[in-house]
């Protein structure tokens, strides 16, 4: 459809031509001289003084003007510059128009651009990302890869290398990271809205199938024989005769129903078959055509008319959509998808009031989602404006935070789970100890008492419990130690029973300190689980410590039995609280918890080392 | 009604927006030698539609047109408890000198097919207190002027969902007066409502559905954010988790 110049003035709603013309002509007219008698109307006109055109193709023909390239010379200097988007704070040089501006920041430190790379904690893994063809390792390979080629497939399917594991394909690997990228992108909270999260969750859209297949395909055209080329090229003409002598065959049909019967009964089959086939074959020998010519594309292929043709029925529909839209918030409808299953009467939602249909979490959750929120100093009260929108927000905010509850929860797992670790490492470090402190890197007060109170005890039993009685004194020094910190050089069961004391005031503000250390028992039960079938001091160790865990979260009475229980085995038992005192130090948890249970911790090593 | 009207509209709910509450004003000593001695205030329970006609809180539209029957419970000493309100205004005026609560039960016109609900309303005669975050909160609030009104008023939605057509027609034919844009001043009085600065009648703003979804969604971005915080964290504690495993394992 090529608009015309008058249909571009319509549309810009400008002056006609003829209104232009007139007006200079009208000029022109009243200022020209009346012309001579005797000479035509056209030859006076080219003649006449009204050519000022002639004159000025006369005039000296001038050279363009020189650019002005301002005067004096342009000095150029080699400067050592800096690289913001260096990490290495490497130091070049380049040379640099002397001005002003010498110091500003490197114009080309801003294209070094990462891609958002996602990481996955391993309770999400374990949720959501697992896939029998891949292992963990395997998929934090892929990641780590993914993130240091910045998502080039081609180079990380070149380099991709990840021993003992089967061969990837490029479309393996991809198909995998974005399958992750996806999942994680779809339950993980969204802080922006819908359509921003849709969008994203479009842009790692990746189907596996569908790209082998692309690809095959195009290995197949390209590694087309001469032969088949020439074979497709005759397949198609006959084709095009085929097509060719229906419609005419068609049209003699027509015809003769017309002369004979007067009728055009019958024929609309006929004429839609060959619309059809018009079509498809009409389109299949655009695209021929367009192949024939190379690469300049048809204006009439079939997409850009086939976006001629949509584009006004699409936006006639959403013009509807949109009325529609604006008529149900004028009449506060709401519409909504219907579940596919037929709903019976039973289903349907009564007539209710917003806020008696609040979003409530989930109901063993929502005490813990009310008290995160309340940590967060944000007000979960009921609404002012119950409103649908509103509602939802409210909905979104309830599942963050159930999902920010969650994090919790695995963080204090994986943090129990270091700690037992740690403690188990430790506690085999305390043995191994030979040369006090020589090659001791950690530095935890805990772990340099420790070490003190093994030199100490070195030099003989019988300053046992000076060396005790210092080391307490030096943990009260410390601050807010207990009261437990007195009774030093005891019996040993008195001293155990203290220990246990301790630690449980100990731990008692440890759980109040992070305050959200909920599901612990589960945690602790996990811990139990792995740990089986490890060495009689581990599990000792463990055991102890899990009973104390649990009983500081339940009830005091189980442990004190406890605790008696293992009185035999007090030397390995006594482990747990120091480790975990080495634990505290490093986690940063109050330092009252941490100084009371330093003193017995000393003691408990002094003891062990008294017995080893 | 022809068969075709009793076809529930599927996909669709629409709502009404209401607001419930209670006005209340101290009476005056001539007005109190009126009544039971014993009563102070004088006050008004109502149901109204949300956007608020002029001079009043509320009561813009008529809702008779999909309410048949407002029934105010009201406490046992007062004579007739159980007020049915058949027709607009949906309120009931009485005095008294104690607050307590009202149970309201809606009853719905006969075509929308629905069941009556029913709610409540703690009525409200004293002035509301220092707000709870009020900077100053510790200096004595200003007495209010004794005559300007109490107001306690919630907003809602009444919901139906997937109507009858016949009662959607009916709905159809009076879309609610919307909400107006900001504030507009309805005359003294304090209020609940934490939105207004507690000297006015409380009006129900599109702005302050606005602010409350602004709240609830910086809100969320906080829990969000900290989510994150979280989860690079344990990230983090993994890697040290498996690094202590590895050693560990080189330990043995």
């Amino acid at each position: 459809m090529a608009a015309s110049a008058a249909d571009v003035r319509d549309i810009l709603s400008l002056p006609g031509p003829s209104n232009v013309a007139s007006t200079t002509l009208k000029k022109s007219s009243s200022s020209i001289a009346k012309k001579p008698e005797g000479i035509s109307r056209e030859l006076y006109s080219l003649i006449g003084n009204s050519a000022p055109t002639l004159t000025a193709q006369f005039a000296k023909p001038r050279l363009k003007q020189r650019p002005d390239l301002g005067k004096g010379k342009v000095k150029w200097e080699q400067q050592e510059f800096s690289n913001s988007a260096r990490a290495d704070g490497l130091k070049l040089k380049h040379w640099v128009k002397v001005g002003p501006d010498n110091n500003k920041e490197y114009p080309f430190a801003k294209y070094n651009t990462t891609t958002t790379t996602y990481t996955y904690s391993l309770d999400e893994y374990t949720r959501l990302l697992e896939d029998p063809e891949w292992t963990k390792e395997e998929t934090d390979y892929l990641f780590s890869i993914v993130k240091e080629y910045g998502m080039r497939f081609y180079i990380i399917s070149d380099r991709y290398d990840y021993p003992g594991g089967p061969p990837r394909t490029i479309d393996d690997l991809k198909a995998r990271y974005y399958s992750i990228c996806r999942k994680l992108l779809r339950t993980r909270p969204w802080a922006g809205d819908e359509a921003t999260r849709q969008q994203l969750s479009n842009s790692y859209a990746f189907d596996k199938e569908r790209e082998i297949m692309r690809k095959d395909y195009i290995d197949h055209l390209l590694k087309r024989t001469p032969e088949q080329i020439a074979e497709e090229e005759a397949l198609y003409i006959e084709l095009k005769r085929l097509e060719q002598t229906e419609r005419r065959f068609a049209k003699e049909r027509e015809e003769l129903l017309k002369t004979l019967a007067g009728i055009d009964s019958g024929l609309a089959t006929i004429s839609i078959e060959d619309d059809a086939a018009n079509t498809f074959f009409g389109g299949l020998d655009k695209i021929k055509r367009s192949k024939k010519r190379g690469d300049t594309m048809e204006i009439d292929s079939p997409i850009s008319s086939a976006q001629f043709s949509l584009a006004p029925a699409h936006s006639l529909r959403k013009t509807t959509t949109a009325k529609q839209v604006a008529q149900d918030l004028q009449l506060c409808i709401y519409r909504f998808e219907t579940p596919a299953a037929a709903p019976n009467k039973a289903a349907h939602v009564p007539v209710h009031l917003r806020s008696t249909k609040p979003s409530i979490p989930k109901q063993n959750l929502a005490p813990k989602i009310y008290s995160a929120l309340e940590e967060l100093n944000i007000n979960h009260q009921t609404l002012i404006m119950p409103t649908r929108n509103n509602l939802q927000q409210q909905q979104m905010l309830f599942d963050a935070t159930a999902a920010l509850i969650e994090t919790k929860r695995v963080v204090d797992r994986v943090d129990q789970e270091i700690r037992v670790l740690k403690a188990r490492l430790s506690g085999r470090k305390s043995e191994d100890i030979t040369d006090a402190g020589g090659e001791e890197t950690q530095e935890d007060a805990a772990v340099e008492s420790q070490t003190q109170a093994a030199e100490e005890s070195q030099a003989g039993p019988e300053g046992d419990a000076e060396a005790e009685g210092e080391l307490d004194a030096e943990g009260e020094g410390e601050g807010e130690a207990e009261g437990e910190g007195d009774g030093d050089g005891e019996v040993e069961p008195e001293v155990e029973a203290e220990n246990e004391d301790a630690d449980g005031d100990a731990e008692m503000e440890d759980a109040d300190a992070e305050g959200e250390n909920e599901g612990g028992d589960e945690v602790d039960g996990e811990v139990e689980g792995e740990d089986d079938g490890e060495g009689d001091l581990d599990d000792e160790e463990l055991e102890q410590e899990l009973e104390q865990r649990g009983d500081d979260e339940d009830e005091d009475e189980e442990a004190e039995g406890e605790v008696e229980e293992d009185e035999g085995t007090v030397d390995n038992a006594s482990e747990a609280p120091e480790s975990q005192v080495g634990r505290r130090r490093k986690r940063g948890f109050s330092t009252s918890s941490v100084d009371t249970s330093g003193t017995m911790n000393t003691r408990a090593s002094v003891k062990r080392q008294r017995n080893g | 009604m022809s068969g075709n009207d009793k076809v529930r509209v599927r996909g669709l709910s629409v709502h009404r927006p209401i607001i419930y509450g209670n006005t209340a004003w101290l009476l005056t000593p001539e007005e109190r030698a009126t009544v039971n001695p014993d009563h102070t205030h004088r006050w008004t329970v109502a149901l109204r539609s949300a956007a608020s006609a002029p001079g009043k809180v509320g009561d813009a539209d008529d809702l008779s047109y999909f309410i048949k029957r407002v029934t105010f419970k009201l406490h046992e000493t007062y004579p007739t408890p159980n007020r049915n309100i058949d027709k607009p205004p949906f309120e009931v005026t009485e005095t008294g000198w104690g607050e307590f609560e009202i149970h309201i039960r809606i009853t719905f016109v006969v075509e929308s097919g629905e069941k009556p609900i029913s709610f409540y309303h703690h009525l409200k005669l004293h002035p509301w207190g220092p707000k709870p975050n009020d900077p100053a909160s510790g200096e004595l609030p200003a007495p209010s002027p004794p005559l300007s009104p109490i107001h306690s008023w919630k907003y809602d939605e009444i919901v139906f969902s997937e109507p009858f057509q016949v009662f959607l027609n009916t709905l159809n034919a009076h879309p609610p007066t919307p909400l107006p844009k900001t504030k507009r001043s309805l005359g003294p009085g304090t209020s609940e409502n934490s939105f207004t600065d507690g000297t006015e009648a409380p009006e129900f703003t599109q702005d302050m559905e606005k602010e409350e979804a602004d709240r609830l969604e910086a809100a969320r971005k906080a829990v969000i954010a900290e989510t994150d915080k979280r989860r690079a964290q344990l990230i983090e504690k993994e890697q040290e988790l498996e690094r202590l495993k590895k050693a560990v394992a080189d330990a043995q």
